[in-house]
């Protein structure tokens, strides 16, 4: 017994703890915080970012950076809602968006495994590309709204309960499928071997250029999805979506590498932190502060989070000294 | 003829300005223990390295089982079964040890996503003990493990590849015990009588008259001999003939003047967990030595006395004023410097020219309005640091990586030179550095301690003994013998830096 | 030894290709549109490059030291509504100025205790202190612009007042790339943050003070990045949170095509990296094309001089001549 309350007070979980701290803090706080709009408003929001992020969590883990993700984001949610506006049918519209925002991925892939391209330079270029474009075909920085209320769109944007759940099972199957690749395939033994000692992986004949082109293709593509699921949520395209949902999609992957791991991404960990920003988001209005009070605790977690994988590494280091002794 | 395991001819490899590989040939019977012997930047490293994939050779042909390959990537030479095992060999830390066994090779199936079955990893890995019994436990994560687990943990990930045929071991022995190096020798011994040609690399001599049946000698890029073990007139002094193409003895300078006043003076220095109290002197007209293989703490000490880690004891005096040296650039400034033991990643900025590289430590020598850089007094500072040193370079804007191993290690003892210091130590001085350029060092080390406080540091026992006037030996972190240097013999010295134990 | 010539040659083909890429985008655009080489467009085209110029030369010291900062746009927001917020106040210009910068050498100085001190990761320790920087620049309006006395200050004069008939915001970058230029390449300080860049060990070893060197990096990028986002600010005569945001892409742009140049960062290359950008924008805003165009320009033109600089056209040559070797069946040994 006392061993398994140790265990679940270990730092790994510590997270948890706070989320749940949090919640509970929320809802005796602020009545309105439990009402169900808002928690159903919580519940998209966080599911749109864990989408977006969940390829970033693996080159993140990987070893390499991706900070396109907004602008693919956003280029797949202006080509979803100018494909349904031309009345392209909505069931083919997202595949298009989809497929773009892939090409993105796979081109930042390339310059970074071919060209040995700091994978930061590299996906900065490829973001501005695509904010580009998708300014472009916007014609401007507006977003570009959905006139004709299409079957799915409108009751999406309704709030449909029924297509609302549905979503966030293919939301949560689609990370159960993650989880099992990360933790039970080859693939995820490898990603987490190029993220800590690339020689030693190379050395071994992982086959590097091939995890980095799909990871990035990968990535994209899931940031795509997010940015199709945004259209389809909010009814609209948005073609700079920088801002708030690079710092939350960032924050989730890193206050998630806190999470199981310590101090490794991992995509049960994104789940929790996208889940834990979108209720801190959603419960900081109820209780009467400012959203951007609610930047300033993300960015607060993160370097938290990181001190403390730190520490923890150094320990380790030192353990290993002692060890060695 | 038999047909051999591998066949190496005319590899040739060439490095910016150096041309490691310079049309080597190299044989391999089945079934031998076949040692590769040379002087650090002989080329049997690099040798190893396009043998391996990690570099691929300018030209060459490699036959194995007589069947010509190329070998593109280390993927290539894992395929083909060739495996290797270095020093320190590199392995995913949080990773358990049986995950690194088969890393890369964790699935034979080529679907999409390859399941790991964990279990039967283990299972596996259980089963090599079998063929290499160590006691080691393969489910702690390798970071957690000693460096001599590691080392088995990478022999065990060569034995799991089904098809090797040839083994490489990079000088497996340096960091193990006794003990340890008798078990491996067995195991060798065993992979031996199982068909397997082994490579052995080493750099002590007496191993190879236990382990090896024929041997190989590397001298400037090229394969110079090749002979049994058990062959006439072959012992340790003509092998060292063979490696340094000529004499010994000539390679040192005399010894130095009966001892001056002392510059540098340390009493009780001392870092927790690493070494114990030390105190040494450093005299002018004197020099220190002070010998210890890895691990034995001199490579702390160094450190802790030039201020990269902090000390938990002791008192420092230079010139007989105590100083406080938190950091290197405290103690620059008092005077001290230190040519540090690993020049690539301590000693010099590669990327940047030979000038650069000189006056970084003191700018300010070159400096007008005490921070602009007047170029042509670098550029002369440089250059007569150049011709003091003889330095060979085309140009002082020369890219220190572009130079040879000796050239680069004198870069850095003139970045010391140029500091103007008071006391000098010098960590293994002629690491990768070729025979002719190591005189050149020895007899400026020796020019050097006329008046300055000089301090030679290392593990290589020949080095100390033959430089220095004054003795020191350390094992496990604590001074083990403290002579002058004409009362021991190499063999005792050498005999208590193994052992710890000073006899007569 | 002759290896050395070989790579100053190869630099130079490097650095000829970029000019002439210069040259030969100028005529195209003059062909195209002849209003191109006017005095006033090419005024315009010194407007446009020199704020990306500023705030890349402040990245240029932190690339050179080998971090990369993600905050210093979030702390450039920051710094400048601290800057309106000091106008709106009736602060003159100046304190109200140098106040802006400060705040901003405050960020940089906890990123570069974070980074060169506690060695915590670059990325993500900038960002997360980015994002306290943004959240705080909402403090003073909670998000509502500032225009209080921006009318009546002189703050405006920042960006109108000129000098010889050059915009004072050229004539400042010119005079921060002096600095910069002499700093960096002629002082004893600029040895010590490439010397830490190319190896941060024997940097120490060699008795530079690494951490004071890192946080000094941090510093200049901090508040070279909150100077531009403050001229910016006096161009549009209000304090505007989200201002502050676009500063990312251009000058990690100009740095990084400034490195496919010269293979590090140095200030020339960021200036020939910002110029390149700003003159295929100017071009292509002369042509009518809107101002979202400017992006795409970025990314691509990052991306050709990554490609241009990573493919060593010797290397190619030399491989094709072994080919050629290969296949006319001359034996190779």
């Amino acid at each position: 017994m006392k061993r398994l309350v140790t265990s679940l007070f270990r730092p790994q979980y510590m997270l948890v703890w706070v989320f749940l701290a949090m919640v509970v803090f929320f809802c005796i706080e602020a009545p309105s915080f439990r009402s169900a709009s808002n928690l159903v408003r919580a519940v998209k929001s966080s599911s749109v970012i864990a989408v977006m992020v969940l390829g970033l969590t693996w080159i993140v883990a990987s070893g390499e950076i991706d900070v396109s993700f907004p602008s693919v984001a956003g280029l797949a949610s202006v080509v979803t809602a100018l494909a349904i506006e031309n009345g392209v049918p909505w069931t083919v519209a997202p595949f298009i968006a989809i497929a773009a925002g892939t090409v993105f991925g796979l081109l930042s892939g390339f310059l970074i495994a071919t060209f040995r391209c700091p994978s930061l330079i590299a996906t900065i270029a490829i973001g501005s590309i695509a904010t580009g474009i998708a300014c472009i075909i916007a014609g401007g920085y507006a977003p570009v709204r959905l006139t004709s209320t299409v079957g799915i769109v409108k009751t999406l944007g309704s709030g449909g309960i029924g297509v609302q759940l549905l979503w966030t099972v293919i939301v949560l199957g689609s990370y159960i499928a993650f989880k099992y690749i990360q933790d039970h395939t080859t693939t995820g033994q490898h990603l987490y071997a190029l993220g800590e000692n690339r020689q030693a992986s190379l050395e071994a004949g992982i086959r590097e250029k091939k995890i980095i082109m799909s990871f990035f293709g990968l990535s994209a593509m899931l940031a795509s999805c997010g940015g199709v699921v945004w259209v389809l949520f909010y009814a609209q395209g948005v073609p700079r979506m920088e801002g708030t949902v690079f710092i939350d999609g960032m924050t989730a992957v890193f206050l998630g590498a806190l999470v199981i791991k310590a101090g490794k991404p991992n995509v049960i960990g994104t789940f929790i932190g996208a889940i834990f920003l979108a209720f801190l988001t959603n419960g900081l209005t109820p209780i009467g502060l400012e959203d951007y009070i609610g930047s300033m605790i993300k960015g607060a977690l993160m370097i938290f989070g990181v001190v403390i994988i730190a520490i923890s590494r150094y320990r380790l280091a030192k353990r290993a000294v002692a060890a060695a002794r | 003829m038999e047909e051999l395991s591998l066949e190496m001819t005319g590899i040739v490899k060439e490095f910016p300005g150096v041309r490691a590989l310079d049309g080597a040939e190299f044989k391999l019977e089945h079934g031998e223990v076949h040692a590769l012997l040379g002087i650090n930047g002989a080329g049997k490293s690099t040798l190893i390295k396009v043998l391996s994939g990690v570099y691929r050779a300018d030209a060459g042909q490699i036959t194995l089982n007589g069947r010509q390959i190329e070998i593109s990537s280390p993927q290539a030479a894992i395929d083909a079964g060739i495996a290797t095992v270095y020093q320190d060999p590199q392995m995913i830390p949080s990773f358990t040890g049986y995950e690194n066994i088969f890393l890369g090779a964790e699935s034979e199936s080529t679907g999409l996503f390859p399941r790991i079955r964990r279990k039967k990893l283990l299972a596996r890995a259980r089963g090599l003990l079998e063929k290499f019994p160590v006691d080691i436990d393969l489910t702690r994560p390798v970071g957690e493990l000693q460096a001599v687990e590691k080392e088995s943990i990478a022999i065990l990930r060569a034995l799991s590849r089904e098809n090797m045929s040839v083994l490489v071991l990079d000088e497996p022995t340096s960091i193990l015990t006794r003990k340890e190096i008798g078990i491996l020798f067995e195991q060798i011994r065993m992979l031996k009588e199982s068909g397997i040609s082994i490579i052995y690399i080493t750099h002590r001599l007496d191993e190879v008259f236990q382990i090896a049946d024929r041997l190989t000698v590397f001298r400037d890029g090229r394969n110079v001999a090749t002979c049994n073990t058990s062959a006439e007139g072959i012992d340790h002094a003509r092998i060292a003939e063979l490696m340094l193409g000529r004499e010994l003895s000539h390679v040192y300078p005399p010894k130095g003047q009966p001892p001056d006043d002392d510059v540098l003076s340390v009493k009780d220095l001392a870092l927790a967990g690493r070494f114990s109290e030390t105190s040494f002197t450093a005299k002018r007209g004197w020099i220190l030595g002070v010998f210890g293989l890895v691990g034995s703490g001199i490579d702390d000490l160094c450190k802790t006395l030039f201020g990269v880690l902090h000390r938990t004891a002791g008192v420092t005096e230079i010139n007989g004023r105590k100083v406080a040296l938190a950091s290197p650039a405290d103690a620059i400034a008092n005077g001290l410097f230190l040519v540090p033991g690993d020049r690539r990643a301590e000693g010099q900025i590669s990327d940047e020219s030979v000038a650069f590289n000189v006056i970084l430590s003191n700018m300010a020598r070159v400096a007008g309005l005490g921070f602009l850089i007047r170029r042509r007094e670098e550029r002369l500072a440089a250059w007569s640091m150049v011709e003091e040193l003889d330095i060979k370079t085309p140009d002082v804007a020369a890219a220190v990586s572009l130079l040879s191993g000796g050239n680069q290690q004198k870069v850095v003892i003139g970045k010391g030179l140029y500091t103007d210091g008071e006391v000098y130590v010098f960590q293994e001085p002629t690491v990768g550095v070729d025979v002719g350029a190591k005189a050149g060092i020895y007899e400026m080390i020796r020019r050097l301690s006329a008046d300055k406080g000089v301090i030679v540091v290392g593990s290589d026992c020949e080095e100390i003994y033959g430089l220095c006037d004054h003795a020191m030996v350390m094992y496990q972190g604590r001074v083990v013998m403290d002579k002058p240097a004409s009362e021991v013999r190499l063999e005792q010295m050498l005999l208590c830096g193994l052992t710890g134990k000073a006899r007569e | 030894m002759v290896q050395r010539r070989k790579d100053i040659s190869s630099e130079l083909i490097t650095l000829g290709v970029f000019c002439a890429l210069q040259i030969g985008i100028m005529r195209v655009f003059t062909v195209l549109e002849p209003r191109f080489m006017s005095v006033d467009n090419l005024l315009g085209l010194l407007n446009l490059v020199a704020p990306m110029a500023l705030v890349g030369l402040g990245l240029t010291f932190v690339a050179v030291t080998g971090y990369a900062d993600m905050s210093f746009h979030f702390v450039s927001c920051f710094g400048g509504m601290t800057m309106s917020h000091m106008i709106a106040q009736g602060l003159s210009p100046l304190p109200a100025i140098l106040i802006g910068g400060g705040a901003g050498a405050a960020f940089g100085v906890i990123n570069g205790v974070m980074i060169g001190k506690f060695k915590l990761p670059d990325m993500v320790a900038t960002l997360g202190l980015g994002a306290i920087a943004f959240g705080m620049a909402y403090l003073y309006s909670g998000g509502t612009q500032i225009t209080d006395h921006f009318n009546d200050s002189g703050i405006k004069l920042l960006y109108t007042a000129r000098v010889a008939s050059i915009p004072l915001p050229v004539v400042l970058t010119a005079i921060a790339y002096a600095v910069g230029f002499i700093v960096l390449n002629r002082s004893t300080l600029g040895r010590r943050f490439y010397a830490i860049g190319s190896n941060a060990t024997a940097a120490r070893f060699s008795g530079v003070r690494v951490e004071r060197y890192v946080i000094a990096a941090f510093v200049i990028c901090a508040v070279v990045a909150c100077l531009t986002n403050i001229i910016k600010m006096s161009a549009l005569a209000k304090g505007e949170i989200e201002a502050g945001l676009m500063w990312l892409m251009p000058a990690y742009s100009a740095v990084f095509v400034g490195v496919s140049v010269f293979k590090k960062p140095t200030v020339m290359g960021t200036f020939l990296g910002a110029l390149l950008i700003g003159t295929v924008q100017k071009g292509f805003l002369l042509l009518g094309k809107s101002t979202y165009v400017m992006e795409l320009v970025m990314g691509v033109l990052l991306i050709v001089s990554i490609v241009v600089s990573r493919i060593d056209f010797k290397e190619i040559i030399r491989r094709r001549r072994f080919r050629a070797e290969l296949a006319a069946g001359g034996g190779v040994s």
